[in-house]
């Protein structure tokens, strides 16, 4: 199965290469700015991203009619898949976090404290882990494009629900008191809940693979 | 070996929506290598899917080297070399990669074999497959089958749009293969040529259903060009003959025991058929 995951990853280098040079102008304009705030967000929601395409290069090479000629079983070939984003968001969350921090070091305004960013980064990580764990089973099924496309609605729909809500006023008489009571049990909640997604997304994603005839 | 058949499939059947396969019967010697013939869409590639469970059987029987290839899939996945009509790696990635990435999925991959194939064939390691030519990519395909040590090779047209050069090295590479006596190959292909020359056993398939099976050498000592004028070819029993079509000297038919026909019709001529030929009158019927 590392083989799965290394043929995912040279598939992604050229992009990567690319990828690495983005984050690296944006840690530059942070510092320079003093807006790094949202670099937090830039760098972790392109490496979710990339395991996204690593569907798309198997999609254009037939690649899954290949891999079950092999020694491999379908349960594998989706685990490679959740492994490598796993390790794909942590790793944008270490460059994240090293770039904000650099960008900090030098940066005299900056908007941001250290709090700030590792609040920040934990987030966004939590919300790539949840954008993943709806999307890959869309893409399993209904393959690539129709996953892209919900990724957009993972994001717009909860943004416009939100939205809608303020305006129709459902928002403003929200008790301001529960909110600080109510941080630490979500603190520890909201990791859980995420990873207990991911986890069912993979059981999900497996079973739908395992009925697609290739 | 323990196990007389490299394959052995029986009453093979699958429903698609415009598509059956039929009761699909084949056994394939071990040691040896049978020619898959079949125009496109007779349903080569929808058995050698099967075979692998890419897609899966409604019914039938299915076993590799003597064991059920479900029961045991990934242990004969393990013994098996593929080289597929469609579906490889991406274009983007170089030999080289694509051995690094065999090496941990294949526990008998010898990576020694793999770059002696590549030099020997002139493959650049390093260079994206997507600036190859076409027959290197076949041939890297081929390689990249043969290099864990396989003991059964399925093959969905390895030697397509290929050079006549090209495709009598790969031909040299798979004789090279069958020298060992536990060694077998599955050659699927409309490209009957190249099963003459090395194949030990044909298996015709037409709309999904097998409409023979036998060893090449019986093949082509049985059936034969039958050739007349159009005058005496109304004197040919229409049971004798297999089809027919006209030419501009007359007409020819497919028959079956040349001998006893040329005996029968003294007045026309019997010749070898080639394989082709076969293939065309059975499917022009």
């Amino acid at each position: 199965m590392k083989g799965l995951m290394l043929k995912d990853y040279y598939n992604l280098r050229k992009s990567g290469k690319t990828i690495i040079a983005i984050m690296l102008i944006y840690a530059v304009f942070g510092a320079v700015s003093g807006q790094i705030s949202f670099m937090s967000a830039i760098v972790a929601i392109l490496c979710a991203t990339l395991p996204i395409s690593t569907f798309s290069y198997d999609d254009f090479s037939k690649w899954d009619s290949y891999a079950l000629s092999m020694p491999v079983t379908r349960r594998q070939i989706i685990l490679a898949k959740y492994l490598l984003s796993l390790i794909m968001i942590l790793l944008g969350c270490l460059v994240s976090l090293l770039s904000s921090f650099a960008a900090l070091a030098f940066a005299e305004d900056a908007d941001a404290g250290p709090l700030e960013v590792f609040s920040a980064t934990g987030a966004v990580a939590l919300v790539c882990l949840l954008m993943l764990s709806i999307i890959f089973p869309v893409i399993v099924k209904y393959g690539v494009e129709k996953g892209r496309i919900a990724m957009i609605a993972v994001f717009l729909v909860p943004t416009l629900l939100g939205l809608l809500a303020a305006r129709m006023g459902l928002l403003d008489n929200l008790p301001s008191a529960d909110l600080k009571a109510m941080l630490i049990p979500a603190l520890i909640a909201a990791p859980i809940a995420v990873v207990l997604l991911f986890v069912l997304s993979f059981a999900l994603s497996l079973h739908l693979y395992s009925k697609k005839e290739f | 070996m323990s196990y007389e058949n490299a394959l052995e499939i029986r009453g093979l059947n699958k429903e698609f929506k415009n598509f059956r396969l039929n009761g699909v019967d084949l056994i394939l010697p071990a040691g040896s290598i049978m020619g898959f013939i079949g125009e496109n869409g007779a349903g080569k590639t929808t058995t050698i899917k099967l075979i692998l469970n890419q897609i899966k059987k409604d019914g039938g029987e299915i076993r590799i080297m003597g064991k059920d290839h479900l029961e045991h899939e990934m242990e004969l996945k393990k013994e098996i070399g593929v080289v597929l009509d469609q579906g490889f790696f991406y274009e983007g990635l170089s030999p080289l990669q694509i051995g690094n990435i065999l090496s941990s999925l294949y526990e008998r991959w010898d990576d020694r074999l793999y770059r002696d194939y590549l030099k020997r064939f002139q493959i650049p390691e390093k260079q994206a497959m997507k600036e190859f030519s076409k027959g290197m990519r076949m041939k890297l395909c081929i390689i990249a089958a043969l290099s864990h040590h396989p003991k059964l090779l399925l093959l969905d047209e390895p030697t397509g749009g290929l050079d006549p050069v090209v495709r009598n090295e790969i031909l040299d590479l798979f004789l090279d293969f069958i020298q060992d006596e536990e060694h077998s190959i599955l050659f699927s292909t409309h490209i009957t040529t190249d099963l003459e020359k090395i194949a030990d056993y044909i298996t015709f398939i037409h709309e999904g259903s097998i409409l023979f099976t036998d060893a090449k050498d019986s093949v082509m000592e049985d059936y034969g060009l039958l050739k007349c004028s159009a005058g005496d070819f109304e004197k040919v029993w229409a049971e004798d003959h297999l089809g027919s079509r006209r030419t501009s000297f007359g007409c020819q038919a497919l028959v079956r025991g040349r001998e006893a026909m040329a005996k029968k019709y003294p007045f026309a001529v019997v010749d070898p058929v080639s394989l082709e030929d076969i293939m065309l009158f059975y499917i022009q019927r």
